[in-house]
């Protein structure tokens, strides 16, 4: 077992240094932003019934994910109760950004992260007989991968939870437990409903398993699917949390995102030709396509190593081309890409430095430029170290790559700041930014499936 | 097998990242740049007040300027060094060089002096690593070490700057051929902060041991003399300034020295014999007479004890000579136990 308290320290200082900087919608009187969201949930969910925790008062930040992340902003309340209590008192509270109850806050995703991602991390390496520098890799892409850093620890959210309920429920799936990795995962998806985008993959691998181990098998898994769905459920009307979390009238994307139809979109206003259900019927359409392949090869061969390529392959093509997706949306590729790294180094270091430039117009917004510099370098610098030294000898490949990518996002660095505001504009460097994520994301798409067909028949 | 051995091989190579100096440097820089949003302490003011006071106002009134309470206390060289950066500065962000008592703080300010205190830190200290053909990991002990961390990177101070420079002047002492140039970097270096002083005696008994004497002291007395030139007349003003005995024994926070003991001697004492409370907890500076039963010392007393305290170390550098590292290692403690006016930075 690799040495882990060095990193799991290293892992906890980035944490805490990504938390210096502002977090989304700080001081950004009267909306705010994520931040004041998952604030207010907490305050919500002690100040009201039940009953009421999705229908009060929608328009402010209203909850739109599953119910878990509701019981998860309960919990978390008390916490943030204890260090300021006025921080989550019913409606006084709305805006409440001091010192205390703010590092109250930083410090609660913290403790979340090593509660439930940092345990199912070292649960899943537990489970890899790889070595201990791929352990020390892998465990860098899970736990420290610079986009998952700036999100949860900067922008501010909780993704570390949803991520690790679903790394946990792989831990389970590679070692044959399949029943309880889907429990795990039935509690990853109903925490944040985002993991949906693994859903696909991993469906087509318990199908594939059940051919051999009947259907008892999916009977089994059916059952725990539902029952825990049913649990988590129970205390809520399905049709109005449905309408919040899947908030279809939204449109098919928002803001800028580094998928396909905001990359299109300069060229082809789809949104201005077609309605939004034939969108919603087109986005989906494509999705499944660019999927099938993937699910019909892990059906096929229902083996973890395949697994993973698929649900790599599944949660990116979801990215791309699926309906009202976000920029933090990229999490979920990232987790399934960092799983893979063991296998595909290159890949997933530069998919990792794509992510993060994704988000950079959201980042560079929220005053979070310098900690976004500061993890890429802590990136590159690592990603050569425990990697390059294997290429010694045998094809300088994969430091041309990497230093490829690097002076290319630098060069688009330095395009924006030294190139010209054009007033008719005010969005192109934004798109620039998220139009060449997309390429590479796009790019990276196809080598993940080239590299399913040609890995997977072998053995 | 040889397939089997250069896995092996590798496999040694990857499971430590940090085997070479300039991926430890960089992740040093990159760490400290996350911690540019931290707490500041009032000596980030004190600083950006000197920038303004080098760029605002001519040599001579350098050390007499009294509008703000941080007033220069730090020797020439280090003023010189403001001096450039305050040309940085006003590109950076131009009201940053407005003398005031008022702390004036703006985004750009915090992050163009973290970044100073970043890059002139990391390189001194890698400059000095490199000279002295130590390995990373010693770089990495260096660049990364908790207190340096909290009191350069978030309390303020250029403590990384000015030790490396004072490393780097040691690795060229032991050779004859760059002794006097080490010299000339370690009177730079005692120019930069005057608590280097510390390191004067073992210094110079090392270089009439060794070095080439003459040159050395040509060197040494040049450099200090072109350093203090444009000060010669105020050299009354600044001693006063870079030792100020008047801030008394102990400061207001006591730094872990002999005198700390006594203190707590002093009053452990008192309150057995219910004489006088003794004013050194109280958090006050200025006290010339902090102890009430154990006698008070006078500067001149405690620089005779510092000098007495150092000499064990100075017999055993005479008597060993060529280990470097012993003659630093051995000085250091025995002169920070006895200082006086010693803060907890040292």
């Amino acid at each position: 077992m690799m040495d882990w308290v060095l990193p799991l320290i290293c892992s906890l200082i980035l944490r805490s240094g990504v938390g210096l900087y502002p977090y989304s919608g700080e001081r950004d009187v009267p909306t705010y932003g994520d931040f004041e969201a998952q604030r207010h949930w907490m305050e919500v969910t002690r100040g009201k019934p039940i009953s009421e925790w999705y229908t009060y008062d929608v328009d402010y930040w209203g909850i739109d994910y599953p119910p878990l992340s509701a019981f998860h902003a309960f919990v978390t309340s008390f916490l943030i109760e204890a260090v300021d209590p006025a921080a989550v008192a019913l409606f006084e509270s709305r805006g409440y950004e001091e010192e205390g109850s703010r590092a109250a806050m930083r410090a609660s995703v913290i403790l979340w992260d090593m509660m439930v991602l940092i345990p199912a991390v070292f649960w899943f390496l537990s489970k890899r007989s790889i070595s201990d520098s791929k352990k020390l890799r892998t465990f860098y892409y899970l736990a420290c991968a610079p986009a998952l850093l700036l999100v949860d620890h900067g922008h501010f959210q909780y993704n570390g939870v949803s991520l690790g309920l679903f790394v946990a429920a792989l831990s389970s799936v590679i070692s044959g437990r399949d029943v309880l990795g889907s429990i795990f995962f039935t509690l990853s998806m109903n925490f944040k409903h985002m993991t949906l985008y693994f859903l696909p993959a991993l469906a087509c691998y318990c199908l594939g398993r059940s051919r051999t181990r009947g259907l008892r098998y999916l009977a089994h898994l059916t059952l725990t699917i539902l029952g825990t769905t049913f649990l988590i459920w129970a205390f809520f009307d399905v049709k109005v949390v449905l309408s919040r979390i899947f908030p279809v009238n939204r449109g098919l994307f928002e803001d800028k995102v580094a998928n396909v139809w905001c990359s299109i979109n300069p060229a082809i206003k789809l949104r201005n030709i077609f309605g939004k259900s034939t969108l919603l019927k087109l986005s989906g359409a494509c999705t499944l396509v660019a999927i099938l392949p993937s699910c019909f090869m892990v059906w096929k061969y229902p083996r973890p190593e395949v697994l993973v390529r698929a649900l790599s392959i599944c949660s990116l093509a979801c990215y791309l081309l699926a309906y009202q997706v976000h920029e933090k949306q990229i999490l979920i590729p990232q987790v399934a890409i960092g799983m893979l790294s063991e296998e595909e180094p290159l890949l997933a270091a530069i998919f990792s430095i794509f992510a993060c430039t994704s988000m950079f117009p959201l980042l560079k917004r929220e005053g979070q430029a310098i900690s976004y510099l500061a993890l890429l370098i802590i990136h590159a610098v690592f990603v050569y170290t425990t990697t390059i030294p294997k290429q010694k000898g045998r094809s300088p490949g994969f430091a041309i790559a990497l230093s490829g990518t690097l002076i290319f996002i630098a060069l688009l660095h330095l395009v924006e700041v030294l190139g010209p505001t054009v007033p008719t504009l005010p969005d192109l460097y934004t798109v620039m930014w998220t139009t060449a994520s997309c390429a590479a994301f796009c790019t990276i798409l196809l080598v993940l499936y080239l590299r399913l067909f040609q890995a997977v028949p072998r053995s | 097998m040889d397939e089997r051995e250069e896995e092996q091989e590798e496999e040694k190579e990857l499971s430590n990242p940090f085997n070479s100096k300039i991926i430890v440097l960089l992740f040093s820089v990159s760490l400290k740049m996350l911690f540019i949003p931290a707490y500041r302490s009032t000596d980030f003011h004190v600083h950006r007040n000197w920038l303004a006071l080098t760029s605002s106002f001519p040599l001579e009134q350098w050390y007499t300027e009294e509008t703000s309470v941080w007033n220069l206390d730090y020797p020439p060289m280090f003023a010189y060094f403001e001096f450039g950066l305050g040309f940085i500065a006003k590109w950076v962000d131009d009201d940053m060089l407005i003398l005031d008592s008022i702390p004036y703080v703006s985004g750009a300010a915090i992050v163009f002096q973290r970044l100073t205190v970043i890059l002139f830190g990391d390189l001194a200290i890698f400059a000095a690593v490199q000279a002295h053909r130590a390995s990373a990991y010693d770089l990495a002990l260096l660049l990364l070490h908790p207190a340096l961390l909290i009191i350069d990177n978030i309390h303020f101070q250029y403590n990384g700057f000015v030790i490396g420079t004072m490393l780097l002047a040691l690795a060229w002492l032991p050779d004859r051929k760059t002794a006097p140039l080490g010299v000339a970097l370690f009177a730079i270096a005692v120019n930069l902060k005057q608590t280097l002083l510390f390191a004067a005696p073992a210094v110079a008994l090392f270089v009439l041991m060794s070095g080439p004497i003459l040159q050395s002291a040509v060197s040494f007395s040049g450099v200090f003399l072109g350093i203090w030139l444009p000060f010669i007349k105020q050299t009354d003003v600044l001693i006063k300034r870079l030792f100020p005995f008047g801030r008394g024994l102990l400061h207001s926070y006591w730094a872990p020295n002999a005198w700390a003991l006594i203190a707590s001697l002093d009053i452990f004492a008192s309150t057995l014999t219910g004489g006088r409370p003794s004013p050194s907890t109280r958090g006050l500076i200025g006290l010339a007479e902090p102890f009430v039963i154990m006698p008070n010392p006078s500067p001149l007393v405690s620089l005779c004890m510092t000098i007495v305290a150092m000499l064990p170390a100075l017999f055993y550098l005479v008597r060993d000579g060529e280990n470097q590292r012993t003659k630093l290692l051995v000085c250091r403690p025995s002169n920070q136990l006895s200082r006086e006016m010693l803060h907890q930075f040292h």
